[in-house]
């Protein structure tokens, strides 16, 4: 279970670490998800809110008039009261290099970033390391108007295979400040990959009889799999490669110079083989401030 | 920072007020406010002599100080006359990176905490837009002027030109969301008391939003 230490080491973070020169961030977060479980079997969704707390914090390294260093990290704690198996305690330490072409708001900016982290969750079967590596351009247009397009590699690496994971995704997103205070924004995102997914024994026994049909069950066969306690007793992990669509809008207010209170919706499409495919909503509620 | 109207009505009051028959100086005071009575701070009134040889315009020995403190400029208006050295201290933890693209004056002091190194000097009348190249959203202008007459208005919404020969002028009131400058001829004489309204039409505030941006999208 996540402790109260946990939860003040997160939100410390950002007032440890303002030092000289370096940019804190700290948010807290409810979400709720239609299908935390990842079922693709509709009886096998299970609902449920996650709340999660972090910090952040980056330290600028100019190398020129354009290019700098960004070297920082981030603490996470989550935790989901209905599904603890989830509750996660998570570090990342990251390194960017920022060019900006040119002087001014308007100039675009190319990032390149490289993180590690580590992650302990209640499941422990989930724990493990993670890296991520990613290349972004981002150009304002105006004032209001701001685009950014990224691509990604991500590899996560956990005690049980079936929960290990490796992603290349892109994305796009587009927001548009309707003033200093509302911001709204929109997004799309394909992942390629791995992903994970839940199901109940009922489902998953029934599918790898053959009851719904030899392609099916030659498919669950084939994936890797493993008890999980995390959605009830006796449910079924297992690892599904594919694509996923994620798409997103947000609405944000500025409750502060230096605090936005962001709502967004994201829906999340996720494609697997044998033309099997689940869905999820999510909607999500920040506190985000910069200290 | 309150987003006011898309559009607003400005009402400009300037009251003239002779001052001093023997010296025949004057004073004008100028009183902005907006379609709801609001006032308007951050307009620079300023007065050009149309009639006779044009007053000395003398910069100031010290040179004039905008602040980075909060990760904003401090003022967000500075008028000043031509000529005039500008030093830009850092008050932050951060390092800022001040520019200007505009015509008027174009210069950047590269990253810097503190005391910057260098002077800037307005030499060139007309409005100078500044900015950091780090925080997009850290704005102000600066208003060079060929005139010494010249005064920005307050909370208040109010500026008074004081010590101002008989003569006839050119009444120029500058402000950030104004489409163009505001311009009406006043003549000030040793006896004259007059009030004039002006009505214009505010832009948007249309400045680059200051608050941190929701993370992207992922999943897991």
């Amino acid at each position: 279970m996540i402790s109260v230490r946990h939860l003040l080491v997160v939100c410390g973070l950002p007032v440890v670490v303002a030092a000289e020169g370096v940019t804190t961030e700290g948010s807290l977060t409810a979400t709720w998800n239609d299908n935390l479980s990842h079922s693709a079997q509709a009886a096998d969704c299970r609902q449920a809110t996650v709340f999660s707390a972090d910090g952040s914090f980056s330290q600028r390294i100019p190398l020129s008039r354009d290019l700098a260093l960004l070297a920082g990290g981030s603490a996470e704690v989550e935790t989901c009261p209905r599904y603890d198996g989830l509750d996660t305690l998570a570090a990342v330490a990251r390194l960017a290099a920022r060019e900006k072409f040119g002087l001014g708001a308007l100039a675009p900016v190319l990032s390149l970033s490289a993180e590690a982290g580590a992650s302990s969750f209640r499941e422990s079967a989930r724990n493990g390391w993670s890296a991520k590596a990613s290349v972004g351009l981002a150009k304002r247009f105006d004032e209001a108007w701001r685009a950014a397009l990224n691509a990604e590699w991500s590899h996560q690496d956990a005690r049980q295979i079936v929960f290990d994971r490796e992603n290349r995704a892109l994305s796009a997103e587009l927001s548009w400040d309707l003033s200093d205070h509302w911001q709204i924004a929109a997004g799309a995102s394909r992942q390629w990959g791995q992903q994970e997914a839940n199901a109940s024994w009922n489902s998953w026994s029934y599918v790898t009889s053959g009851a719904a049909g030899p392609a099916l069950a030659n498919y669950y066969e084939q994936v890797p799999d493993t008890y999980s306690n995390t959605f009830g007793s006796g449910w079924i992990a297992y690892r599904i490669e594919g694509h996923t669509d994620l798409g997103w809008i947000s609405i944000s207010p500025a409750l502060a110079p230096n605090t936005a209170l962001p709502l967004r919706y994201q829906v999340v499409e996720v494609h697997g083989g044998a033309g099997t495919r689940y869905l999820s909503h999510q909607l999500s509620l920040s506190l985000v401030h910069r200290f | 920072m309150p987003r006011p109207h898309p559009i607003i009505t400005l009402f400009l009051l300037v009251g003239l007020t002779s001052a001093s028959l023997a010296h025949a100086a004057g004073t004008v005071q100028v009183v902005m406010k907006d379609d709801k009575g609001q006032p308007v701070a951050d307009a620079v009134a300023s007065l050009t002599l149309l009639d006779g040889p044009p007053p000395a315009v003398v910069p100031p020995a010290e040179p004039v100080v905008i602040l980075q403190q909060n990760e904003e400029f401090s003022p967000y208006v500075t008028p000043l006359v031509v000529g005039t050295r500008v030093s830009f201290p850092n008050h932050d933890k951060v390092q800022h990176h001040v520019y200007s693209l505009s015509k008027a004056k174009k210069f950047e002091l590269p990253l810097y905490s503190g005391e910057p190194r260098e002077l800037v000097t307005f030499d060139q009348p007309g409005v100078v837009a500044l900015g950091c190249n780090i925080h997009d959203w850290m704005s102000a202008y600066v208003v060079v002027l060929t005139t010494p007459y010249f005064e920005k208005t307050g909370a208040a919404g109010t500026a008074s030109l004081a010590g101002l020969p008989a003569g006839r002028y050119r009444l120029e009131v500058w402000h950030p969301r104004l489409a163009a400058t505001v311009t009406r001829e006043v003549v000030i004489a040793a006896s004259d008391d007059a009030t004039q309204v002006i009505s214009v039409t505010l832009k948007p505030d249309r400045r680059i939003r200051r608050a941190p941006d929701a993370s992207g999208g992922g999943y897991k």
